[in-house]
């Protein structure tokens, strides 16, 4: 909640959208984003819809993450176990038990978080580090389980999860998808937004400065951890359904340690802690991934795709080394010093 | 009651070399205050670079001794390289951001390792005694018992080190409180290029030993996760500790690969995972580690 002027209305002061300006900045940006697809389309570039669609889902599961690692401060690598969870959730219920997609993913979603809710019992009483390990070891034991469980296909997966109806219609077309994955993206945005300026959203961050002093102020250290992974699993267990009916095969080696390690550089990246943040950390990496595909596959660079997915970690985690040592607090930093000196000029910052 | 007996002494073995190759990834922590989950990539680069000089039992290239010479002095030059740029203005930061560096350069130097070697698996030449040892109706690794005889001679070695010797109550020093440390007369740029030259060069040994057993391989990137079980279970801050905590975790593997695999197919390979989640849940600091009070 970073206002340009003191406010002594608590409404004024938390409210998400604060005057007509911005009001009228968002509404150009939605119709912007709802018009995506057609204006894709006309300028040629359909093909980068199904970029798109990724990326939103993509932006869903890392304001999950955001909630557990920027807000509260407690590093997850094991966020694309609940992103598994998720999809295998909504692949088992809808492939071998025969639920309808909605169905299953309402189940799915809660069942998720509910897991994420118990990864989170070790971590209540730990710091920083150890609570990396912590999720790092539960990724490999969901990983293990889903490896032996018969129910989950082992190594084949699961294949044939339908397509969600809405209204009558079978989502099938990109721009469909599109459609779906960006309300869901909305929904997502506005209630990382609305948890950030609730009660919870401040005591994840009183936790994260210093969990000592919150302590002292009356918040329960531990519950408020437990309410991260909860509400971080809720997301990661959206996004993994909707992707497992989008790609409609759910198999082990979609989820590896790698994603959990690119989804904490994406909210390293953008800037802890903000809604905004972790969207720009989303679209910059994403859009260097794809990039850096288009580049090689489009013969400018002649390389082989095990060099691609080389290439891909490398340039990742040089941005993840040159933010960790120049810009820790990420491009909401960097942003925020812009708007700064911006707001300033000509005198300095 | 052999079988017992056959799956404790390998475990013994086996954990031998796991305290080793922890060691590495303690003093980094100990010394630099960095958790460095890249430990497993130093290994294979280690690993690696052994091949390069060394080359693989069908077309060897050097000597054992020189080329493992080389393969230490590149180990160093790297530590040092990784110190100067990378870790010295981390120095003063929040350990967070150190440890998020840590994850960046684990994804480079995987990435540096595929670009440059690709995802082959090959042996390597080294002159480790191989085969199997039998001792009445028990087998035993070769390879293990030099390597944990090494283990226990390094350990007993930096234990004398850190307790008798300067520089090394100096980064004992340096580790309990910086800022006093260097009021004190001690260098901090000369601790920490300690610190991660003897983790590169533990980490490069501990990656042969393995890679004398099952290949050279990005697969040796897995040993961080070993590496992360013995380190919590004997104490983030304790060198005997990880020995104790190798041989636990390596006694586990084996009992858990014989009596459970049979009803829990490949159980032995997360039993690592399923023990830290268990000292996590017990004891977060490890057997031997010291304990944190925190302060406002």
């Amino acid at each position: 909640m970073r206002k340009s002027r003191a406010e002594t209305d608590i409404r004024r002061h938390i409210a998400l959208v604060e005057n007509r300006r911005q009001w009228t900045a968002l509404a150009i940006l939605m119709a912007l984003l709802l018009l995506l697809p057609h204006l894709l389309r006309w300028i040629g570039a359909g093909g980068w819809l199904m970029f798109t669609n990724f990326t939103l889902l993509t932006v869903v599961a890392v304001l999950g993450l955001n909630v557990i690692t920027g807000m509260c401060g407690l590093i997850s690598l094991g966020h694309s176990g609940f992103i598994m969870l998720g999809s295998y959730g909504v692949a088992i219920l809808t492939v071998q038990l025969g639920w309808p997609f909605w169905a299953a993913l309402a189940v799915s979603t809660p069942a998720t978080a509910a897991v994420a809710a118990i990864v989170a019992l070790p971590a209540v009483r730990l710091k920083g580090f150890y609570v990396a390990v912590v999720t790092l070891a539960f990724f490999f034991i969901a990983q293990y389980v889903f490896k032996n469980l018969p129910l989950a296909g082992s190594f084949h997966g699961l294949v044939g999860v339908p397509p969600p109806r809405l209204f009558g219609w079978k989502v099938r077309t990109e721009t469909a998808w599109y459609y779906l994955f960006f309300a869901a993206a909305v929904l997502s945005v506005l209630a990382s937004a609305n948890i950030a300026r609730s009660r919870f959203g401040r005591a994840f961050c009183a936790v994260r400065d210093n969990s000592v002093t919150a302590a002292g102020l009356g918040i329960h250290v531990g519950l408020a951890k437990i309410r991260a992974f909860f509400l971080g699993g809720l997301f990661a267990g959206l996004a993994g359904g909707l992707w497992a009916a989008y790609v409609s095969v759910v198999r082990l080696d979609q989820f590896s340690l790698w994603d959990s390690i690119w989804y904490v550089g994406m909210i390293i990246i953008g800037g802890g802690g903000s809604t905004a943040g972790a969207v720009a950390g989303v679209v910059l990496l994403r859009l260097l991934g794809q990039i850096l595909r288009t580049a090689t596959m489009g013969g400018w660079l002649p390389l082989n795709s095990n060099a691609v997915a080389a290439l891909t970690y490398a340039v990742y985690g040089l941005a993840i080394v040159l933010f960790a040592m120049f810009q820790p607090h990420g491009l909401m930093a960097i942003w925020g010093k812009l708007r700064a000196r911006y707001k300033s000029w000509p005198f300095g910052v | 009651m052999t079988v017992f007996l056959q799956l404790f002494l390998s475990g013994l073995l086996l954990g031998g070399v796991y305290g080793l190759i922890a060691m590495g990834f303690v003093i980094t922590y100990r010394s630099a205050g960095v958790f460095n989950i890249a430990y497993g990539q130093f290994a294979v680069l280690g690993a690696f670079m052994a091949w390069v000089f060394l080359g693989s039992p069908t077309a060897p290239r050097m000597p054992f001794v020189p080329a493992l010479a080389l393969t230490l002095a590149a180990a160093v030059v790297f530590a040092l390289a990784i110190e100067r740029f990378l870790f010295r203005r981390m120095i003063g930061k929040p350990v967070v951001a150190s440890f998020m560096l840590t994850l960046g350069l684990l994804a480079v130097l995987h990435s540096v390792v595929m670009l440059v070697w690709g995802a082959r698996t090959t042996a390597i030449a080294t002159p480790l005694p191989k085969g199997p040892l039998f001792l009445g109706s028990i087998v035993l690794a070769r390879e293990y018992l030099l390597a944990s005889g090494l283990a226990l001679l390094l350990a007993a070695g930096l234990a004398a080190f850190f307790r008798f010797t300067r520089l090394g109550l100096a980064m004992r020093a340096a580790y309990e409180n910086q800022t006093a440390a260097r009021c004190l007369g001690v260098r901090a740029r000369r601790v920490a290029q300690i610190a991660w030259v003897l983790c590169a060069v533990i980490a490069t040994a501990g990656g042969i030993i393995i890679a004398s057993v099952i290949g050279v391989s990005l697969l040796l990137s897995e040993l961080v996760m070993v590496v992360l079980a013995v380190v919590l279970i004997g104490g983030m801050d304790s060198l005997g500790g990880c020995l104790v905590g190798g041989l636990i975790l390596a006694v586990s593997q084996q009992l858990a690969s014989y009596y459970l695999n049979p009803l829990l197919p490949g159980v032995d390979g997360i039993v690592s995972m399923v023990l830290i989640v268990v000292i996590l849940l017990i004891r977060p600091t490890g057997l031997f580690g010291t304990r944190a009070i925190e302060r406002v």
